[in-house]
């Protein structure tokens, strides 16, 4: 389940944590690979194709009570790309066929390999008043998320309309953007390294040097903004 | 008639479009909108081949045309490099008389992944090449295996699959299709044990998603490989490359055929092996194609030469969110042995449509870097900080890298810096006359 860069993400917030002053052991499972969750403080799952979306799912799917006492203990989960779809309660797919999602949540999703649903995207978050910016790239549109993580402004939603976009509850943030989207946005990354602080009791002795990646950011989000404007 | 009234006013219109510089899709356009299933209504000659995948399609199609001219084949192609359906619309419709016979013995088509199945709805190549498939404009394109399912679309059960066989995906185009002949690279000093790149595509199998096991990797997931569980394979191929040089430039084709290459790389040497077993299954004599291949000068080449002071530079021309494309660029840059300054350059993302996406810089291996002579790194154009980004994960000296979005005064660097490094510039086709338009003076050979 990296399909787009997203192994950026778990360099961009290994990196924060060193320099914050943590000594990070970062684990990056195979299919093949046994688990135990509760060793681990972050998951974090990016986007696959959407055949290897179901090969993770029934990996996953032993794993599903331990996934549902790590978010209940409010451990942060970190999803991007297509990967949080599996979460929900079901995924109907017009190629693959039919599947059960792991159940943690409530909401459905439809995969369709007739038309992609793709574009930039400017969302606005709930939990931090800078914008979001990044990029959609998936099949599918997914109904019934009571818990949306971002309000679109531009790009498309969970149900593919100016909506909202996402998903999260206790300390899951799931997006379909795809990509490095912690490296993209520095200033939610740093939102979610609060979260993880405060989750183990850390207190930061160094504040992770995030200045090209704001660079990088204002240049895209100008961009962005002025696309919309047109 | 209506062939008549399409094919004059396809010439019209290109004709105008010449005048005042509008693109060659245009007449096709027009023409399609009047008459949607006009292409089936030409009459193809004997011999249509078409040429897909995601990277190599203009330089293979180039090689074959050249090829076939030096068999004395009258062969009519896109060479405007117009390959989505209406551009391929204007380029039958321009090659043909008024009652729409084709005036040439062989068409050949570079053809868009995502556009091959208009264009083949109404005509069906006898031969279809289809290169590879890789990460590749994955802001239109999806992934891989979308775009498989696209192409599959295209591909009819009378047409002659070329495929290669190093690529597990593509192979997969032979599994419901009788025929199929595959060209495919022997293990060579190049070839490594483990993936090569920061990702794996050839981690499962394509078919039955079971873990593939490879015996050696060319580039990325291309080498040779057998699936755990199902019957995929690397094929055995009509034609393969059995030895190769890129140092002293030379790669030998079926254990006798030695070419020169004018353009030392395993993705150009894969594309004259993909334009070598068309020829062949075409039955022109191997030794003709060697001789027409050899040191074969593309005139849609990747490469401008330039000085700049005393330093010799070259651009690569690579391709934005294709981080195969950039990784051959790379290894290029690793493999000379003199200090170099490399300038990287992503200003537009691409020239066919806007997105500010760039992920996919996460998947170029960057590290290569670290392991060639570069002295300096110059990060430009608007993208400059996303690179800058992207070089803080890798293992190269920060000291010798800067970051510049301005580029005019990135090129001011190069020209101010003293000595005789090498220069490399990589970039896109959507951004490299933003450089060679500020060193107009110093280009010294441009193919």
């Amino acid at each position: 389940m990296n399909l787009y860069g997203e192994r950026g993400n778990v360099l961009m917030l290994k990196k924060c944590f060193e320099q914050s002053g943590l000594d990070v052991i970062c684990d990056c499972k195979e299919a093949s690979d046994s688990l135990n969750i509760a060793d681990y403080d972050i998951v974090y799952i990016g986007c696959g194709t959407e055949s290897a979306s179901y090969k993770a799912l029934e990996c996953l799917r032993p794993y599903r009570r331990q996934l549902d006492e790590f978010i209940e203990n409010n451990k942060l989960l970190i999803a991007t790309g297509n990967s949080f779809e599996l979460f929900g309660d079901y995924i109907n797919d017009d190629k693959y066929g039919n599947f059960e999602g792991l159940k943690l949540f409530e909401y459905g999703v439809s995969r369709t390999h007739k038309k992609r649903f793709l574009g930039d995207a400017v969302f606005s978050c709930m939990q931090d008043e800078n914008k979001i910016i990044g990029f959609i790239n998936k099949c599918s549109k997914i109904s019934g998320v009571s818990s949306p993580l971002f309000n679109v402004e531009m790009g498309l939603g969970n149900d593919n309309l100016k909506s909202t976009e996402g998903f999260t509850y206790k300390n899951v943030f799931a997006t379909n953007l795809i990509g490095p989207v912690l490296v993209r946005n520095p200033f939610f990354c740093q939102f979610v390294l609060n979260v993880a602080y405060k989750n183990i009791g850390f207190e930061p002795t160094s504040t992770p040097d995030m200045s090209n990646q704001i660079k990088a950011y204002n240049v895209a989000l100008s961009e962005l903004l002025a696309l919309q404007r047109k | 008639m209506k062939i008549f009234i399409a094919v004059v006013l396809c010439k019209f219109v290109y004709f105008i479009g010449k005048k005042v510089g509008r693109g060659s899709s245009l007449p096709g356009k027009i023409v399609l909108k009047l008459f949607p299933d006009i292409l089936s209504k030409i009459r193809m000659p004997k011999t249509v081949i078409a040429v897909s995948g995601s990277n190599g399609k203009t330089s293979t199609v180039e090689m074959i045309a050249h090829i076939l001219q030096q068999n004395n084949v009258n062969v009519i192609w896109n060479k405007e490099g117009s390959n989505q359906i209406e551009g391929v619309a204007t380029f039958l419709l321009n090659n043909c008389d008024t009652k729409g016979n084709v005036r040439a013995d062989a068409v050949l088509l570079e053809s868009d992944e995502r556009y091959a199945r208009l264009t083949f709805k109404y005509f069906t190549p006898t031969h279809f090449v289809i290169t590879n498939l890789y990460r590749d404009q994955m802001t239109r394109n999806a992934h891989s295996e979308w775009i498989f399912d696209i192409l599959k679309d295209a591909v009819k059960p009378k047409t002659l699959l070329i495929l290669n066989a190093d690529d597990p995906l593509v192979s997969c185009f032979a599994s419901d299709h009788e025929k199929a002949v595959y060209f495919s690279m022997d293990e060579n000093k190049y070839s490594t044990k483990t993936p090569q790149g920061v990702y794996n595509d050839g981690k499962y199998c394509p078919l039955c998603k079971a873990p593939l096991e490879y015996e050696y990797y060319n580039m990325a997931h291309i080498g040779r490989y057998k699936c755990t569980r199902c019957v995929l394979h690397t094929n055995d191929a009509l034609c393969r490359i059995t030895d190769i040089d890129l140092e002293s430039k030379k790669a030998v084709f079926d254990g006798e055929y030695e070419i020169n290459l004018n353009f030392a790389s395993l993705f150009n040497v894969y594309n004259l092996l993909a334009a070598f077993t068309l020829a062949t299954v075409l039955g022109f004599d191997k030794q003709k194609t060697a001789d027409a291949l050899n040191g074969y000068i593309l005139k849609s080449g990747r490469i401008v030469q330039f000085k700049i002071n005393e330093h010799n530079g070259i651009l690569l021309t690579s391709k934005h969110e294709n981080s195969v494309s950039y990784n051959q660029s790379i290894d290029y840059i690793k493999r000379n042995n003199k200090n170099s300054i490399v300038m990287i350059m992503v200003d537009a993302i691409s020239r066919k449509y806007y997105t500010s996406e760039t992920s996919w810089l996460f998947d170029i291996d960057f590290d290569g870097l670290a392991s060639s002579k570069a002295e300096s790194i110059i990060l430009t154009g608007k993208y400059a900080y996303d690179l800058a980004v992207r070089f803080e994960f890798t293992g190269i000296n920060p000291d010798i890298i800067t970051v510049e979005p301005n580029i005019d005064n990135a090129v001011n660097m190069l020209s101010s810096s003293g000595g005789d490094a090498d220069i490399f510039v990589v970039t896109c086709f959507s951004d490299k006359d933003k450089f060679l338009s500020r060193i107009t003076q110093n280009i010294v050979h441009n193919n």
